[in-house]
């Protein structure tokens, strides 16, 4: 028995292994191949080790592209997305999770459905939409349009948040003679801070990575977020893969960066969210 | 089952005693002030608040979505948008049912879907399996595993160019350095829809298996506790108590991956645009050629919704086959 | 608290951040007014971009996107109406005319150009009206290409194979097999094949349709409808299926000429940039004449006239410019009669080794300039233009699935020119 189970711990670690190899080889040879020289990008065969460390590259995305305005234009979209949703999305949550009102379970059904209505339909129609309204190639509308991606999984998100913290708190101050806001604002939204940092790292994330609406809905060059820029470095025929996998760095250091700091408030609400909603 | 109908969980009978009454409007006319303090009063507050999502979310997402529904009976294209565009009624759709291209791409996105459920299921569940029994291996390697969840399409998709790359690509490397002859990944005419589909796997297996793992946790111990009295080894314990009770979110993680898989089209769009040949054309890819690349926006619109629908009736046969809760 | 009071610290950074980005964009004053052109990656106007300067006394500033990005770009930019993020002048494909003119995006130019356009090649001319030869231009056509066959001397001397023999179909083929067999060793591909992308009807289909006399589209009952599933179109994608039959790879990834410069493949029937050099950098046209050698296109059987495809540019003004910013219509007109003077085109034509597409341009210096002038030139005379209609892009990538499946799946060329002719009448009759 004892030796079958040693078997069966080698497999499930050597698959384990290879897993881990699988999802980490793509990402290992991008870095890898942004920190070499660039007569080694293309050396052949290519090198697993870089012979020469250089950041020649970074160098390059840096100064000679607009990868710096990129970035700018990403974290005030991304920001503004995330502040947005935020607030709506904490003010319907938590009437979700508090109130019972005609009509609630309808519209948190609807919220849901939303979820599942691919943002390819709404391309279009907020392509015409915004360019009636003058919001074509602008933060705002971009902002705007981000919501559409962002809000449903967030009000859910807060809402199952709100669900876990207990009512009593908030009944020992409503009847200390505070109002339903002020109990949110002094007693509720300070204990549901985890939840809203959760909230607020995936409504960054997604503004972030997102880059189909911005392709469609960003005109100008100054304005495009930091995924457009990336996509600009691809040459018809010729594709500098040193300055490319640069890019693509420094594209995913924050979504990185966030897996490190806040990876429990990450893992919450992607546990969290996927049971719940 | 707690899985049951997700939109309603126990918080709600927790809350029945705060919540409010139903909001009877009372008719007639108020007086000013007193018309004031009910709009702003506790009866309507969850209105309020609920408001600024509501109308965000309509404005960006229901009325996009019912335009789309109008543009679809019109023949509405990139050479008479700026002079406004004939009502067509159904032509769209009908269209559709007649188009080569239209079958063509619905058998290229069977093949993406099918690929990449079954890769991201088989080894979602796997991984979320050990890292039930594993906490320790959880914890270490979680994180790592959720990477390429949470990284952006263009991202995902240049690095799978790279590793695809005919002469650059680590991919070829390895199999050179095994003596084999290099693959043309994304410019085979049979390979590519598998090469997009790995790339998928990759980027889709995180969601299934944090899904299915917070779904085990669920599970209560006695359960198998119980199980073990009776003597199951621990393949029957798996069969006849984690299965069943895992069908409900099996059956909502399966919505939601096919659901995603079928829509999805930014890495295709990134990798292969659909081509060689068409032979990555999924229907949604095939959707954004006929708005963004022939101007086509009525034909697009009309292809979005029946995506929907063919999601819909997806939805409804997983919930109708896997998720019944009966076990058998 | 502290959560709003963190929301007002974000909010406060946020603002800030959007201030400092404002402020830095309004900061750049220009001096001279500035036109803005587009262009396709490698189109190379900022050769001229000097001369045009110096004529116009403007800052021309030269903006390149991706073949592909250009034309979603111009799309999606025309279509918001907003000089603000429109160029002043811009190059479209003459495959694109009708498409841009039909949705109102170009403006109508016949008074800037109509006397100049007297010079241009009657096809080129009629090219830049739409619709074609109808007295309306929105531009005109500024430059083009032909479809033609390079061939490295020394690879077909080392597998004793004939130049001669890349002229006719049969003997291509063979030619191709002999080649093969001669350079597979030393990892030289043979012929080159491109079904890499919609582009692919262009080199290996209209061609061979138009030599054996068949056309692509037939007007009948004033309305267009398919022609190229005709006995013409039956032939020349059978001579595809064969040369696939015989060895000859299709490829589905292209480098636009590099690989043939790179000396990747033996015979390499493409555009004629492939023979430039932007593909063979720092080598002067005699030296390239001496190394390469250039051919038409195969034919059927003697006799028939070399038919090949030409391509090319029309430079035109986006429709927004002269209804909403007039005082930019007016540079942007100073600025299209520049690029039209006979001596700037030459400068241009001589550069970048372009096919010039009227009289005038100076052909002693092109001839000088360019590699295989004469041929080209000879060349662009039994030349054919795609014609420009607004669904094309569908109707070339119904095409090219026909030419898919007969390659890729086997189906038998006349069942799949005639299911595309279906698709393509159904795509002319919406």
């Amino acid at each position: 028995m004892s030796a079958r189970r040693r078997v069966g711990s080698v497999l499930v670690y050597a698959f384990l292994a290879a897993y881990t190899l699988f999802t980490l080889v793509p990402i290992y040879w991008v870095f890898v191949t942004a920190v070499k020289p660039a007569e080694e990008v293309v050396a052949f065969p290519p090198t697993l080790l870089p012979r020469t460390l250089s950041l020649e590259h970074f160098a390059f995305v840096f100064t000679k592209t607009r990868l710096g305005q990129g970035i700018v234009n990403s974290l005030i979209v991304a920001g503004s997305t995330t502040v947005v949703a935020l607030i709506a999305a904490s003010l319907a949550g938590y009437a979700f999770s508090r109130f019972r009102f005609r009509g609630r379970g309808v519209l948190l059904g609807s919220v849901l459905g939303l979820y599942l209505i691919p943002p390819l339909i709404s391309v279009i129609p907020l392509f015409l939409l915004f360019n009636k309204l003058g919001l074509l190639n602008s933060r705002v509308g971009l902002v705007l349009a981000y919501q559409s991606l962002v809000l449903p999984l967030l009000t859910f998100l807060l809402r199952n948040y709100f669900d876990g913290i207990p009512t009593e708190i908030e009944e020992a101050a409503l009847l200390d003679g505070c109002t339903r806001l002020g109990v949110l604002r002094r007693v509720t939204l300070p204990l549901a801070l985890p939840g809203l940092a959760t909230a607020a790292i995936f409504a960054f994330i997604l503004a972030w990575n997102e880059f189909v609406l911005a392709l469609i809905l960003i005109l100008s060059d100054d304005l495009k977020t930091v995924q457009l820029v990336i996509m600009e470095f691809v040459k018809l025929y010729r594709i500098d893969w040193g300055a490319l996998t640069a890019a693509m760095v420094v594209g995913m250091a924050p979504v990185l960066l966030f897996l490190i700091v806040a990876q429990r408030y990450l893992l919450a609400g992607l546990l969290g969210g996927a049971t719940k909603s | 089952m707690a899985h049951d109908n997700p939109a309603t969980t126990d918080a709600e009978s927790r809350n029945a005693r705060g919540g409010l009454p139903g909001a009877h409007a009372q008719r007639g006319v108020l007086p000013f002030p007193v018309f004031l303090r009910r709009a702003f009063g506790e009866r309507w507050l969850p209105y309020w608040l609920v408001l600024p999502m509501l109308a965000l979310l309509f404005s960006v997402t229901v009325f996009p979505f019912l335009w789309n529904v109008w543009v679809s009976l019109q023949d509405l294209r990139s050479t008479n948008i700026l002079r406004g565009a004939p009502f067509v009624g159904l032509r769209n759709y009908w269209q559709l049912l007649h188009d080569p291209l239209f079958y063509h791409s619905l058998k290229v996105s069977l093949y993406f879907v099918v690929g990449s459920i079954v890769g991201q299921f088989t080894l979602g569940l796997l991984i979320a399996l050990i890292f039930h029994r594993r906490p320790g291996a959880a914890r270490l390697l979680r994180p790592v595993f959720i990477v390429p969840w949470i990284l952006s399409a263009i991202i995902i998709g240049y690095s799978w160019i790279w590793m695809y790359d005919y002469n650059f690509g680590l991919i070829n490397a390895g199999l050179r350095a095994l003596g084999l002859p290099p693959v043309r990944w994304l410019n085979d005419v049979t390979m590519a829809i598998w090469a997009l589909v790995i790339a998928n796997i990759w980027r889709g297996t995180p969601f299934t298996m944090l899904f299915l793992e917070a779904a085990l946790k669920n599970i209560p111990d006695e359960l198998y506790e119980a199980a073990q009295v009776d003597g199951a080894t621990g393949w029957q314990a798996f069969r006849h108590v984690t299965l069943p009770l895992l069908r409900p979110a099996v059956a909502i993680n399966l919505i939601l991956v096919t659901m995603w898989t079928f829509n999805l089209f930014d890495t295709i769009l990134v990798m292969t645009q659909g081509g060689p040949a068409n032979a990555t054309l999924t229907t949604a890819m095939y959707m954004y050629n006929n708005a963004f690349k022939y101007g086509l926006f009525g034909y697009g619109a009309a292809i979005t919704l029946v995506m929907l629908l063919i999601n819909a009736a997806l939805a409804l046969l997983y919930l109708r086959t896997v998720g019944r809760a009966t076990t058998t | 608290m502290r959560v709003w009071r963190s929301v007002r610290v974000w909010l406060g950074v946020a603002v800030l951040a959007l201030g400092l980005v404002v402020a830095t964009g309004g900061g750049l004053a220009q001096q001279k007014p500035v036109v803005v052109l587009w262009q396709s990656e490698g189109y190379g106007l900022e050769a001229v971009e000097g001369l045009i300067e110096s004529i116009t006394g403007v800052d021309l500033q030269v903006q390149e996107f991706p073949y592909g990005d250009l034309r979603s770009k111009l799309q999606t930019t025309l279509l918001a109406q907003d000089p603000g993020v429109a160029p002043d002048l811009t190059m479209v494909d003459s495959i694109w005319l009708g498409e841009f003119v039909e949705g109102g995006f170009l403006a109508d130019l016949t008074g800037v150009v109509a006397d100049a356009a007297g010079d241009w090649f009657p096809a080129f001319r009629d090219g830049s009206q739409w619709p074609p030869a109808s007295g309306t231009y929105y531009g005109l056509w500024y430059d083009t290409d032909v479809r033609v066959t390079f061939y490295w001397p020394d690879l077909l001397q080392q597998a004793g194979v004939n130049p001669g023999d890349l002229l006719y179909w049969d003997t291509f083929i063979k030619a191709c097999q002999q080649l093969k067999a001669a350079l597979a060793a030393q990892g030289v591909g043979a012929c080159w094949l491109d079904m890499a992308g919609g582009w692919a009807p262009d080199f290996e289909f209209f061609p061979y349709l138009w030599q054996e006399g068949g056309e692509i589209l037939v007007e009948r009952d004033g309305r267009l409808v398919p022609a190229f599933n005709g006995e013409a179109g039956v032939r020349a994608l059978q001579f595809l299926v064969d040369r696939v039959r015989a060895g000859i790879d299709p490829q589905t990834q292209t480098f636009w000429g590099d690989d043939f410069a790179q000396k990747k493949w033996a015979v390499y029937p493409h555009g004629n940039w492939a023979g430039s050099e932007s593909r063979f950098p720092g080598t002067t046209p005699r030296e390239r004449q001496q190394t390469i050698a250039v051919l038409p296109l195969p034919v059927s059987e003697p006799g028939r006239v070399p038919v090949t495809l030409a391509g090319g540019w029309i430079m035109t003004v986006p429709a927004v410019i002269p209804s909403k910013a007039p005082e930019r219509f007016e540079r942007a007109k100073a600025v299209l009669q520049a690029f039209l003077r006979a001596d700037v085109m030459t400068e241009y034509y001589g550069a970048l080794a372009r096919v010039p597409v009227r009289a005038g341009v100076d052909n002693a210096v092109l001839a000088e300039k360019i590699e295989f002038f004469d041929f080209y030139a000879k060349m662009a005379s039994v030349a054919r233009v795609r014609p420009a209609i607004p669904q094309w892009a569908q109707v070339a990538d119904a095409i090219f699935q026909a030419m898919s499946a007969a390659v890729f799946q086997g189906v038998d060329p006349k069942t799949a020119l005639d299911q595309a002719a279906q698709q393509v009448e159904r795509i002319l009759g919406q």
